[in-house]
């Protein structure tokens, strides 16, 4: 599993068998990937050398000074450190969430994997702002959840809104539907024979789990935690929505320069900035999910 | 209690079923199913598709609970013992080998299981590996092995573990047909060499002629009958065992009248056929289904002088010339019935469609049912 490189070496494989039927079947995904996204891309790359200005949202030019100027600065850094340790919050929260659920769907029959699957299928249907506001709700000190906190433990008002815990609420509760689905999809292609062979040989069923269900549901908690990972990063709507001036992310600095300061070529640095963090955390996870067996050892 | 302590005089069978039952819902996937199977026997559970046999399999690994009934292994109950806790092991008909792992690491998964330390259980398994000769693919992926090499894998994966009871579940059936009696015969030794209790599901009467020490035929989730292979070919409890075990012609015909030993039957051929055998309440008038093995039908000419006292002899036009391999299978059409027969391809009995011939079949060779398909 060497991401990229596999991809890449996939796509020339499919070339080189059925050369001009793969790139013709191929040619509408580039064209797309090409115009929505490449071109795109250059252009912001291109905003972010472009000289600041006072008066207006950039000057043509090459610097590089965005760049210095971001990197050296002790906010930008702390921004940083915020939204990384968010973002492995949340892919540990989501994580923990969603092998249980998918596990759980997977294992179940009838109208309770049906109850369970369609739950997580209609708060796809719902758009983002609303299932944030839904959670604004739920939070507040007049709120559901609030208020049985406060039953609960006896706590005179228990502060859950605007807080880091409701930002990471927030983008656990949009990240960990398709999360659910990959590892679930994943787990509906595992041969059921098997973990009735590790039963058989003698695993309990956690360890049957462990040995049998986990590695071979490597493939589905990789594309989970890759999407939990990139989604918490570029979260924007969760730190604006239910966060406080603290639960500051990248996308919300970006906002900041981009609308607030219009201080263009900022805005696109700090863009880039992320893509290419984003993309180095990438292989280097691949890398390491690459190189380590999950389940037991044999020898 | 008593019951218990009787039959403790003497060595309780390696694995006894008593009226082992499993419903899905409404569906009887298995009812009122016994036997006792002794140490060292090789039993094929012998089935169509959906007759429960796997299902019977599953509950003697531990992986299905029966609905009624219990399983014994060496006189203690284990009907709700589970998988892991039982001295049975199963080779699947996927062989459900473990993808992400090495050939070796599969035959010594359940030796890791069961806590036995690394260097012993290397041992072992490269050992029982040696055995089913896949040890020198020991470091291979078993994804990259073909289905003859993941069958052995599978096989030394539960023989390792040397368990009171082998189960295998269609282990053969997804391999082609020269494989398949490869491996049956191997089978075979491995079983001698190991004096290894087997329990072998299988819906290919071949495989279980050729391996069984004993055969069970199950059907609609009962075992219908079981015995030695020799014993259910020639005196099949019913008609449903007589099909299934091999092809054969069914004629249909009529009681004529009985005597207490023989029984004369006016057949649909349009001759009349003296069964050796008592009436056992058929009453003349009744219907019954005579059994004509392909096999066992002897040809002669049209005019030949027939001196086969009771015996059906009847003549009819071959019809049709099926080569079937190694077998040439003639149809001959008596009195509007069609009736087929086998010989090996060498033996040419110069019969091709029009001739006419005399098909000729001793009386002492035909099983004889009632109405409702149980043997007379």
């Amino acid at each position: 599993m060497n991401g990229i490189a596999d991809i890449a070496h996939s796509i020339q494989a499919a070339i080189d068998q059925r050369g001009r039927t793969s790139l013709l079947l191929l040619a509408p995904i580039l064209l797309f990937k090409t115009i929505f996204f490449v071109i795109p891309f250059f252009i912001l790359v291109r905003m972010s050398l472009h000289e600041t200005d006072q008066s207006g949202a950039y000057n043509p030019g090459v610097t590089l000074d965005s760049y210095v100027d971001i990197l050296s600065s002790s906010f930008i850094h702390g921004i940083m450190a915020y939204t990384f340790r968010t973002a492995i919050v949340v892919t540990i929260v989501t994580l923990l969430v969603s092998i249980p659920y998918a596990h759980a769907a997977w294992r179940a029959d009838g109208m309770t994997k049906n109850v369970l699957l369609l739950t997580v299928v209609v708060s796809l249907l719902t758009t983002l702002v609303v299932k944030m506001y839904a959670w604004v709700v739920l939070l507040s000190p007049i709120g559901v959840v609030s208020q049985a906190v406060n039953r609960f433990t006896g706590a005179d008002q228990v502060q859950l809104l605007n807080n880091e815990f409701a930002v990471v609420v927030g983008i656990v509760y949009m990240v960990a539907p398709y999360a659910i689905l990959a590892i679930y999809s994943v787990l509906v292609s595992i041969d059921e024979d098997l973990i009735d062979a590790a039963l058989d040989l003698g695993a309990s069923r956690p360890r049957a789990f462990y040995e049998v269900v986990l590695p071979n549901a490597v493939p589905g908690i990789a594309v989970a935690t890759v999407l939990a990972f990139t989604w918490s990063i570029g979260a924007y709507a969760a730190p604006v929505l239910l966060g406080s001036s603290s639960e500051r992310t990248f996308a919300v600095q970006v906002e900041e320069y981009v609308i607030s300061q219009f201080n263009w070529p900022h805005g696109a640095a700090l863009s880039v900035i992320i893509v290419v963090i984003v993309f180095v955390s990438l292989l280097a996870f691949f890398a390491f999910i690459g190189r380590r067996d999950v389940g037991g050892e044999m020898f | 209690m008593n019951e218990r302590t009787i039959e403790s005089a003497s060595a309780p069978s390696q694995l006894e079923c008593r009226n082992l039952g499993k419903a899905y819902g409404d569906i009887q996937a298995v009812e009122d199913f016994s036997l006792e199977i002794e140490e060292g026997e090789l039993f094929c559970l012998l089935g169509p598709s959906g007759c429960g046999k796997s299902t019977t399999l599953q509950m003697l690994a531990g992986l299905e609970q029966p609905t009624s009934g219990s399983v014994y292994m060496a006189g203690n109950d284990v009907t709700y013992t589970p998988a892991y806790d039982r001295d049975t092991s199963m080779v699947f008909q996927s062989w459900a080998l473990f993808p992400q792992m090495t050939v070796l690491e599969n035959a010594a998964f359940g030796l890791k299981m069961d806590g036995v330390d690394r260097e012993t259980r290397r041992e072992k398994s490269l050992e029982m590996l040696e055995m089913v000769e896949m040890a020198d693919y020991h470091d291979k992926s078993v994804t990259e092995l073909s289905g003859g090499q993941k069958q052995r894998v599978a096989l030394a994966r539960s023989l390792v573990l040397q368990p009171s009871v082998l189960l295998l579940d269609e282990p053969l059936s997804n391999l082609d047909k020269q494989l398949r009696e490869a491996m049956q015969i191997e089978l075979n030794a491995i079983h001698d060499e190991l004096d290894q209790t087997m329990v072998y599901v299988t819906h290919d009467q071949d495989e279980a002629f050729t391996l069984a020490d004993r055969i069970g035929i199950m059907n609609h989730g009962e075992l219908v009958q079981s015995g030695p292979p020799r014993e259910v070919y020639d005196e099949p409890a019913n008609r449903f065992v007589e099909e299934f075990l091999g092809d054969t012609n069914m004629v249909s015909g009529e009681l004529a009248r009985t005597n207490g030993t023989d029984c004369v039957v006016e057949t649909d051929l349009g001759s009349s056929v003296t069964v050796s055998k008592a009436a056992n309440g058929a009453a003349p008038g009744d219907t019954v289904a005579l059994s004509i093995r392909p096999e066992k039908i002897a040809v002669a000419e049209e005019n030949a002088a027939t001196d086969r006292d009771g015996d059906l002899s009847v003549v009819g036009e071959v019809v049709h010339r099926l080569y079937r391999g190694s077998m040439v299978r003639y149809f001959v059409e008596v009195n509007g019935e069609e009736i087929f027969f086998e010989r090996r391809i060498g033996e040419d009995l110069g019969l091709s469609p029009g001739t006419t011939v005399r098909i000729e079949y001793e009386k002492d060779e035909i099983n004889a049912f009632d109405g409702q398909g149980e043997l007379i």
